[in-house]
């Protein structure tokens, strides 16, 4: 096992947005394509901007709506601080409709 | 050997300076000129009288500067002093090109500073872990430059970067602590 010397890991805008795109899906319990995800910066800190409905029956979080939608915030900074290695400034998330078995897929 | 170092040390120079033959040619043809020009006034003076006194006439008609012909007097000497000055720092000035030679033993070798700006660039980007084109150098006589776009949520390490940049920029003449310069905002990758 060699590990190399040379050479670096760069992310991209586009990857990065795919990273916050696919937790945040997990977490409301949705599909990636219903997650939309704008990136910025805000003094050197990068900032999400995202737009999801919300499945709660699918959710991996509990609670009032208010409580989910904090947790997933939190935890969709954790994940991605993990994951791609850039501090997360802010997150900025609006739920744009439930999703799911009880109320959504009738509606559509 | 000696003859080969002396060779070297010439067309180094040779390359890294541009010819100052021309100026320096220029500065000593004025500078003849006008000694002729005050030796021949002289002698004429001397076999003349006369024409001193006419002379004087004359200077005193421009001393009065109001008049149109002392404006002109003083508008053609200063331009003359502008001109004299700038063809003598021209001269004497060390005439600098953009390169520098590196140390080699058994040949000249002559780099562009643009070529030491693009490895210094590739070292800063790595300190820094920024994509290369987020990385901005200047290279100086003594003195690397490096402008640095940060990643958003990627803090980098000043500090760091600097320490890459002058051991890297030492063997390229460039002693002076490099200056490192991180702009405020970011990008996003």
């Amino acid at each position: 096992m060699t590990v190399p010397q040379e050479g670096r890991t760069v992310i991209r805008a586009q990857a990065l947005r795919r990273i916050a795109q696919a937790t945040l899906a997990e977490l409301a319990g949705v599909a990636p394509s219903e997650v939309s995800v704008q990136l910025a910066d805000v003094r050197g800190a990068l900032a999400i901007e995202a737009a999801t409905p919300i499945d709660l029956g699918a959710a991996r979080v509990s609670g009032t709506l208010i409580e989910r939608t904090a947790a997933i915030t939190a935890e969709l900074t954790t994940r991605f601080e993990r994951t791609a290695e850039r501090t997360v400034g802010q997150v900025r998330l609006r739920l744009l409709r439930l999703a799911g078995t009880q109320t959504g897929r009738r509606a559509e | 050997m000696t003859s080969e170092t002396g060779a070297y040390r010439r067309i180094s120079r040779r390359e890294t300076h541009s010819s100052r033959a021309g100026w320096a040619i220029t500065v000593a043809a004025a500078v003849m000129a006008s000694a002729a020009a005050a030796g021949v006034a002289s002698v004429y003076l001397i076999v003349h009288p006369s024409a001193s006194a006419r002379v004087r006439d004359g200077f005193d008609g421009a001393a009065a500067l109001d008049s149109p012909g002392g404006h002109r007097i003083v508008a053609v000497c200063v331009a003359a002093v502008l001109i004299g000055i700038v063809l003598i720092v021209v001269a004497v000035a060390p005439g600098h090109r953009a390169r520098r030679s590196l140390e080699a033993r058994r040949a000249v070798v002559i780099a562009d500073d643009k070529v030491i700006a693009r490895a210094l660039a590739k070292t800063a980007a790595g300190a820094a872990e920024v994509p290369r084109d987020q990385v901005e150098v200047r290279v100086g006589r003594t003195r690397a430059v490096v402008r640095l776009t940060p990643l958003a949520g990627a803090a980098i390490d000043p500090a760091a970067v600097v320490q890459a940049v002058s051991s890297a920029g030492v063997g390229y003449g460039l002693w002076r602590t490099p200056r490192v310069l991180v702009a405020q905002r970011a990008v996003v990758g």
